[in-house]
């Protein structure tokens, strides 16, 4: 990071160029949400770079102190607004691990599905979201009409397209409706005959190749020690999964694969979302397969006069961009007494924004934001 | 080498650690915050690799905050919850930047919202808010919905608008 | 969040005549879709200021009526009318596509007989809309009339006094 500004000052220096600042800010259509660095640039090589974070602030951490467990689990799926599930399953998994109470087996099946889906959703925004930062368009409108078809199922079965509030303490809310599993099997059916059509139009594609070769390279020790979880993670080569290591759900009875490539730059970490999101139909499959009968959910009496013993508990989950996880005290009463967000994407969206962008170009940043699935609203929470 | 919660539980009882056993894969430790750069030192050479993040508690009625650390282990499959107490008027505590790069942002963002100085870490600077000149908000005796009630003409039931 | 739905190929909405914009000096219509918080507040009007006339405001979500579920959040505002004016409101948690695409039409009835016409209204009450908006963001004195703790400077000048 020395080196380019020293070169680049010398040059700047005899060429009268000066260093400006350029906020690649919120107002933006290559920037993925309502979030901002500030540049400094000589030319079009960036030499400095400063995050400008908390447009999307709301103090959730303070709101939920202010309301009943069960109040909660409306506030949390706005945490991260891609990926909502695995909110609501990682806050009510710390509720359980307090209470020290374990859910029926058939609830388990149906958030493992739950989850799945939402990370099928995620991964079809994300693959979109990279093409689009590209100038490829033409992904990004099929692939947000296939999401559609699964974000009908959810409202077949929630009431909801985006925020579910489905998981309570104790189970999940309903059992599935009638005609419900063979119209899920349609659409993944439906789903893996696309596969051959993204294949074609995004990682066949030369252009891609070309621009995402060799882009923010991470190595594997660098990014153990540094924070990195999920899909980015194993593109580097490190095999770590929360869904194997850490199991919850249904995971101990199904079987996992876990995926790693070496490669570690920003076309490999595409790559490795494409082969998870075969991975995870597979994994829907099974469970549909294997889910037993009995009922959705535990008798707990009167949720909102809900009250949690003293203690608190850290819960983890998978999502479809690393480890969210949620850290919850509780003094006894009706409300908590701290709840602490960990959001997957601050080591990748803060940190290692001041040590790749200062080697690049500007027209790379926003596929750089892509490949790491950096997505805003889990660092302001 | 892989050890069971049960073995590192055993390493850290004898070196004077006081241990809480919370979950089947989940201990609380508690240290004193001027031996607390060594025990994270000592931590990571055993397999604790991995720093999930940082937070803070405000226990108002103790007149203390507890700082707390998470870290997990790929090898041993365990998490620790490393706690630290300071006193509320003058909450100062060590910084961790040299062992964990991201500890930077994390520090930022516990000093922004309970006022908690970590020293050693020359960048303090306000992350999320901007012009702001009340008490630090995450605190216990900061009341918000007074504060959105005087500052945005906030409703309670929402109004008729 | 229900805006890519709505611009892309299930609920097209560029049949109508209406597309995305790379900068507000071309545009003719600027979408508020759901809270607004502080530092958005300052974009948003600067945004605002720098679109040429005719403009339009549409607000999208409950959360600009009267604060949504955010309304005794620290960081978020309450009733964005107040700031600038805003010609159609479009109330839900997530609207719909569909409500999407029924506001635009209307936003085009409107406009055809003559009723949508709130930019002439930021001219003429331009004093009590600035008011508002310094009164949010330019903050001097704290709200709650609570000073900040002392730092360990502050510290030595009460020991001296």
């Amino acid at each position: 990071m020395d080196a380019p500004s020293y070169t680049l000052s010398k040059i700047a220096e005899r060429d009268n160029l000066a260093v400006y600042e350029l906020f690649f800010g919120p107002n933006h259509p290559g920037m993925h949400g309502n979030f901002g660095y500030v540049l400094e640039m000589i030319g079009t090589e960036i030499v400095k770079v400063r995050p400008n974070a908390g447009h999307l602030h709301r103090g959730f951490e303070k709101l939920m102190e202010q309301k009943l467990w069960v109040q909660n689990i409306a506030l949390v799926p706005r945490i991260c607004v891609v990926d909502p599930d695995p909110n609501e399953v990682a806050y009510c998994t710390a509720i359980e691990k307090i209470m020290g109470v374990d859910i029926p087996d058939r609830a388990k099946f149906i958030r493992t599905i739950t989850l799945e889906m939402s990370r099928l959703t995620s991964f079809l925004m994300g693959m979109g979201a990279l093409g689009a930062a590209l100038g490829l368009y033409t992904p990004m409108y099929i692939m947000m009409a296939d999401r559609d078809l699964i974000l009908d199922l959810f409202e077949w079965l929630t009431g909801a397209r985006i925020y579910h509030i489905f998981n309570i303490p104790g189970g999940v809310r309903n059992d599935l409706p009638e005609g419900w599993v063979e119209r899920l099997n349609e659409v993944l059916d439906h789903l893996e005959k696309r596969l051959i059509e993204y294949d074609k139009l995004v990682f066949e594609n030369p252009i891609i190749h070309k621009r995402l070769k060799g882009l923010g390279y991470i190595s594997k020790e660098e990014a153990i020690r540094t924070g990195i979880t999920g899909p980015n993670l194993r593109a580097s080569g490190a095999a770590y999964d929360v869904r194997v290591d850490d199991p919850y759900a249904a995971y101990p009875y199904l079987d996992v694969k876990v995926i790693t490539q070496d490669g570690g730059d920003a076309l490999t970490r595409a790559v490795q979302v494409r082969l998870e999101f075969e991975e995870t139909i597979k994994l829907i499959r099974q469970a549909l397969k294997e889910m037993p009968d009995g009922d959705v959910r535990l008798n707990l009496g009167n949720l909102s006069m809900l009250k949690v013993p003293k203690g608190e508990a850290y819960a983890k989950v998978e999502s479809s961009k690393g480890e969210f996880g949620y850290y919850v005290v509780s003094d006894g009463g009706l409300k908590p007494y701290r709840v602490g967000v960990r959001g997957p994407s601050l080591p990748a969206g803060l940190l290692y924004a001041q040590k790749h962008l200062p080697k690049m170009k500007i027209d790379d940043v926003a596929a750089w934001m892509a490949s790491l699935a950096i997505c805003p609203p889990d660092i302001d929470k | 080498m892989k050890m069971q919660k049960s073995d590192i539980v055993k390493l850290l009882l004898d070196r004077g650690y006081s241990v809480f056993d919370l979950y089947h894969n989940q201990i609380a430790l508690a240290v004193k915050k001027e031996n607390l750069l060594n025990d994270l030192i000592f931590l990571r050479s055993i397999g604790f690799e991995h720093l999930s993040f940082i937070t803070a508690v405000d226990f108002i009625d103790e007149g203390e905050f507890e700082v707390v650390y998470h870290i997990w282990s790929y090898t041993h499959k365990v998490h620790i919850l490393v706690k630290v107490r300071v006193d509320r008027n003058n909450p100062v505590v060590p910084t961790i930047i040299n062992l964990w790069e991201q500890a930077q942002f994390y520090e930022q963002e516990v000093h922004e919202f309970f006022g908690i100085k970590f020293e050693g870490n020359n960048d303090l600077s306000p992350l999320f808010l901007e012009n702001w000149v009340d008490i630090p908000p995450l605190r216990k005796d900061f009341d918000t919905r007074e504060f959105s009630i005087r500052l945005y003409d906030a409703e309670v039931d929402g109004g008729d608008r | 969040m229900e805006l890519p739905p709505a611009m892309t190929s299930r609920w097209d909405v560029e049949r109508f005549g209406v597309g995305p914009m790379a900068t507000p000096r071309q545009a003719d219509v600027l979408l508020v879709t759901g809270y607004v918080s502080l530092k958005t507040l300052k974009r948003i009007i600067r945004t605002y200021e720098q679109m040429p006339e005719p403009k339009w405001v549409l607000a999208f979500g409950s959360c600009t009526v009267n604060g949504g579920i955010y309304w005794d959040s620290y960081n978020t505002i309450t009733n964005l009318a107040e700031y600038i004016p805003v010609d159609i409101t479009v109330s839900g948690c997530m609207p719909r596509p569909e409500a999407v695409i029924d506001a635009l039409q209307t936003l085009m009835k409107m406009i055809q007989s003559g009723e949508a016409g709130a930019y002439k209204k930021y001219k003429e009450n331009y004093e009590y809309y600035k008011a508002n908006q310094d009164r949010v963001l330019k903050k001097t004195v704290p709200v709650l009339g609570q000073t900040p703790k002392n730092d360990l400077e502050g510290k030595d000048e009460d020991a001296k006094e």
